[in-house]
């Protein structure tokens, strides 16, 4: 009888904790929706906004939508982080390989450089980085805010592809060789289809710190026309229109949450757990 | 003739780890040598070595009389076969058996008879469009031998390939593996710490010990004239007995099997007894507290004193090494 | 075949080439080097670049200028407010993510999107993060105050004093990044084996002596990766005390951006730049001094 009672106060501490965590998670992501669904005197302009929203308008998207700038932030945005995701596959897989097949100690080692370029703050990167962008013409191109923003991104997407890598057995590739492929063919044919998943991971991680980073394309892109991340902020900080920044956020959240759906399908946290260990 | 694989004076090490210390190696073509030795002591290094997947320190390694030492593994025409199989599980096992083909530039036309006849040789016809993992282990090993098999390599490389596989399926892979070698008449070279394999299997056996081959030769000449202490101790189902002479540093080394029991200068007490099938296998202890296997076809008594003689015996020196013209029915004076 | 034992030192192979003998480590190491390019082009190259205009201004080239004035204008607080955010930060989103990865240990009704939901702030911009926390704790009104309005209670100013600024800061940082300790986390659950737990119920372990004795020493790799990840990052905080609290807690981020875009105070930039390098260097050194005797 008593051990009975103890499973069910033990249940009800967990769906407590549970109902508790969901609502701290949930309740800004609801913020987000009334702030661009709903009239601006029941939300931004009022002094004790209602929580459950007396009407629900169109307006503010719409505006957003058809505003000058946010045609140009989208596409700059999009055109940005598929870069970005490109690039980290382009030299993430490679680099991945490398690392999972290098004696422990160097491989150690390389791991630490890229895991130090990964805590480096991005504003101390970008200031410096203006002026060889200058020089070279490169300053406020997509190439250059993608070039920096891989910084975040590259360290991150090889520790998981090094965690992928390592989890196949060694023997596979050896095979591969032996089998009268060369180490390019052996990659390219047999280990990369192994560890698609893991690729398609890597891809979304880095297309999602694109959208989401604003310090580099802030401080890295010429604002004619913002990333959408920029643009925002510059709608916020008093450079621009409050009232649809509110817009662009729910536009700018929509894809990244679909995205995040799907990252959790292919994410495995152990590969990349795995890949920092090296 | 050309020998199939030389190695000429090869070392090879990690760190403190040795893994050939200047070894030379000489197998004919057609030949099935067996390189057997205790787990853990870098056999499978040693073979991938051939195989290219590990460099070598220092010394040369000819595949069919070229100098394959420089060669990446897939230019040596070789065909391995490791413990896992390694078959790529992506790939149906059509496409494991085609891939090494493929990378040979053959066209669709000339793949398909060569997998199937593979496939046949190994009757594995009817999983070909089967995944690896929707197939059994012993399944997999044959999958893996046919993608060996597939392609005409100068030497087939295999990594302890039945180790994986039940006792009892394995009796039958063994049989199977030594008639394709037959009817391929190819060279294989094949790893194991298994000794029964090593003797119904090989041509040769090759018995690698910290790098070095103790002792190369037939597997019958292996474990009746051992060169070595270390080597009569390895091979063989029960160790060599060794007893120290009675005088001189010297000791003499005698199988099980030549050990007449009943009368005779040597004594020993029995501490452990086994029944196995029709014989009683014995653990004793001799009088200087050495180890003595024997067997018998009666259960002694644990403590019993059992009095034994010698048909025939070797000689070991202070090192450990065999004393030629040791290995004569004569019993030292005791 | 060996010659007779003792014999066999008498010809040793040539030695082979330095390539010939670590093709199987130069090879992979190739593959790493564009990426070493790469990071020291455009990471290690302006560290330095940072560290070398922050002695500079236009007239000088050597002078400590700009530190001086810094100091002038708050450094030691920005300093301050820049550690206590990180070290909040880093144990709020480290305690909740550990909560979590434990509840989703469990099996509950509605788990699967329970375990989705939680992932979500990942997929949301900082900025928007920010301007979102920006609503909920203003200095006046506010969707929080609306919440406290329901049970009757007083209005409360989220900005100020600034310890409450920073507490919102913390707040807002952690709700949108303790996700990734969740994955790493419930990563390092996954990898500890049932038995375990089992044979520590058979031996009488509860489920506190269970959690502290099978499941802590057990995740310890994956607590060790997930503070290390996350709290390189919370020394960049910059958007969501930026645009949340103007005028508020000044971090070190939000200095150097001030200055930065005030063209007059380039230099003054940097140095702050160089001062948050350093910092985060002190803490990378740590890091791996500790990975280090890990190993």
């Amino acid at each position: 009888m008593t051990k009975r009672r103890k499973i069910t106060a033990s249940r009800v501490g967990l769906y407590l904790a549970v109902i508790v965590t969901s609502v701290f998670v949930a309740f800004p992501i609801y913020i987000i929706f009334l702030l661009a669904l709903v009239p601006t005197k029941y939300t931004i302009y009022s002094a004790r906004p209602p929580l459950i929203p007396p009407t629900i308008s169109f307006v503010e998207l719409q505006a957003a939508i058809s505003s000058p700038g946010f045609a140009g932030a989208v596409s700059l945005s999009l055109e940005v982080a598929f870069m970005v995701g490109g690039l980290a596959l382009a030299i993430g897989i490679p680099t991945a390989y490398g690392l999972s097949r290098l004696g422990s100690r160097l491989a150690y080692g390389l791991t630490t450089v890229l895991f130090v370029v990964n805590m480096m703050p991005s504003i101390t990167i970008a200031i410096p980085l203006t002026v060889p962008f200058i020089k070279y013409g490169l300053y406020g191109s997509p190439i250059s805010i993608a070039l920096a923003q891989e910084l975040l991104a590259l360290p991150i997407t090889t520790f998981l592809l090094v965690g992928a890598f390592q989890s196949l057995p060694r023997e596979i590739e050896q095979q591969a060789r032996v089998d009268g492929a060369n180490r390019a063919t052996a990659i390219y044919r047999i280990l990369v289809p192994l560890i698609a998943p893991a690729i398609v991971a890597s891809f979304l991680l880095a297309w999602m710190l694109s959208w989401d980073e604003s310090t580099f394309a802030l401080i890295l892109g010429n604002l004619n026309p913002p990333t959408l991340p920029v643009l925002i902020f510059l709608s916020v900080t008093g450079r621009g229109n409050p009232t649809l920044a509110v817009a662009f956020s729910l536009i700018a959240t929509i894809p990244v949450v679909i995205l995040t759906v799907l990252l959790q399908k292919y994410l495995r946290g152990e590969d990349l757990a795995s890949g920092i260990r090296g | 003739m050309t020998a199939q694989l030389e190695l000429d004076h090869v070392s090879k090490h990690f760190g403190d780890r040795v893994i050939a210390e200047d070894v030379s190696l000489a197998v004919d073509p057609g030949e099935f040598f067996v390189i057997l030795g205790p787990s853990g002591e870098g056999k499978s290094t040693f073979l991938r070595m051939i195989a290219g997947i590990e460099t070598v320190d220092s010394g040369e390694i000819r595949i069919a009389g070229t100098d394959v030492t420089e060669l990446p593994p897939n230019k040596r025409r070789i065909a391995m076969v490791f413990q896992n199989y390694a078959l790529y599980p992506n790939m149906s096992v059509y496409k494991n058996i085609a891939f090494p083909l493929k990378m040979q530039f053959f066209s669709r036309d000339e793949i398909e008879p060569k997998v199937r006849d593979a496939a046949r040789t190994l009757g594995i016809t009817e999983i070909l469009d089967r995944r690896p993992n929707q197939i059994s282990g012993g399944q997999q090993q044959r999958v893996a031998l046919a993608r060996a098999i597939v392609r005409s390599p100068s030497l087939f490389l295999l990594d302890e390939p039945l180790s994986n596989l039940d006792a009892r399926v394995r009796f039958s892979a063994r049989a199977e593996l030594k008639k394709i070698q037959r009817d391929l008449g190819q060279t294989f070279i094949y790893v194991t710490h298994d000794q029964k394999e090593a003797e119904s299997l090989s041509d040769r056996t090759g018995v690698l010990h910290l790098g070095r081959f103790e002792q190369i030769g037939p597997f019958h000449d292996i474990y009746e004239t051992p060169t070595s202490h270390w080597v009569g101790d390895f091979v063989g189902d029960f160790p060599m007995n060794f007893l120290p002479e009675p005088s001189g540093p010297n000791e003499i080394g005698f199988r099980t099997e030549w050990i007449d029991i009943g009368s005779g200068p040597y004594s020993a007490v029995v501490e452990v007894a086994e029944r196995q099938g029709d014989l009683v296998s014995l653990l004793c202890r001799a009088p200087g507290g050495q180890r003595v296997f024997l067997t018998t076809l009666q259960m002694p008594t644990i403590g019993e004193t059992i009095h034994f003689g010698l048909r025939q015996s070797l000689r070991f020196d202070a090192k450990g090494q065999r004393i030629e013209g040791g290995t004569t029915g004569a019993l030292p004076a005791h | 075949m060996t010659g007779p034992p003792g014999t066999l030192a008498a010809r040793a192979g040539a030695p082979r080439s330095f390539w010939s003998r670590h093709r199987e480590t130069i090879v992979p190491f190739l593959f790493v080097v564009p990426a070493l390019i790469y990071v020291g082009a455009f990471a290690f190259y302006p560290a330095y670049d940072a560290i070398a205009l922050s002695f500079r201004t236009p007239i000088l080239s050597f002078t400590t200028y700009n530190y001086q004035s810094l100091v002038g204008e708050g450094l030691y607080s920005w300093v301050e407010a820049t550690l206590i955010v990180t070290a909040g930060a880093l144990a709020l989103q480290f305690g909740l993510g550990l909560g979590i990865a434990t509840l989703l240990t469990q099996t509950f009704r509605g788990k699967a999107v329970y375990g989705a939901l939680m992932i979500l702030p990942i997929g949301i911009a900082t900025v928007v993060g920010a301007y979102t926390f920006s609503q909920i704790l203003p200095p006046q009104g506010g969707y929080a105050n609306s919440i406290l309005a329901l049970f009757g209670a007083a209005p409360v100013d989220w900005t100020s004093p600034n310890s409450m600024a920073i507490l919102s800061v913390i707040l807002a940082d952690s709700w949108k990044n303790f996700a990734l300790v969740v994955i790493i986390l419930v990563a390092g659950y996954a990898s500890i084996p049932r038995t375990l737990y089992l044979a520590a119920a058979i031996d009488g372990a509860g489920p506190i002596r269970r959690f502290l004795y099978v499941t802590l020493p057990n995740l310890r790799g994956y607590i060790v990766i997930a503070l290390l990840i996350r709290g390189a990052q919370e020394f960049n905080i910059f958007q969501v005390a930026y645009v949340m609290i103007p005028g508020g807690p000044t971090l070190l981020t939000v200095a150097v951006y001030s200055n930065w875009e005030d063209v007059s105070t380039f230099y003054q930039a940097t140095a702050a730049a160089a001062i948050l390098l350093g910092i985060i260097s002190i803490f990378i050194v740590a890091v791996i001094l500790i990975g280090g005797r890990r190993r």
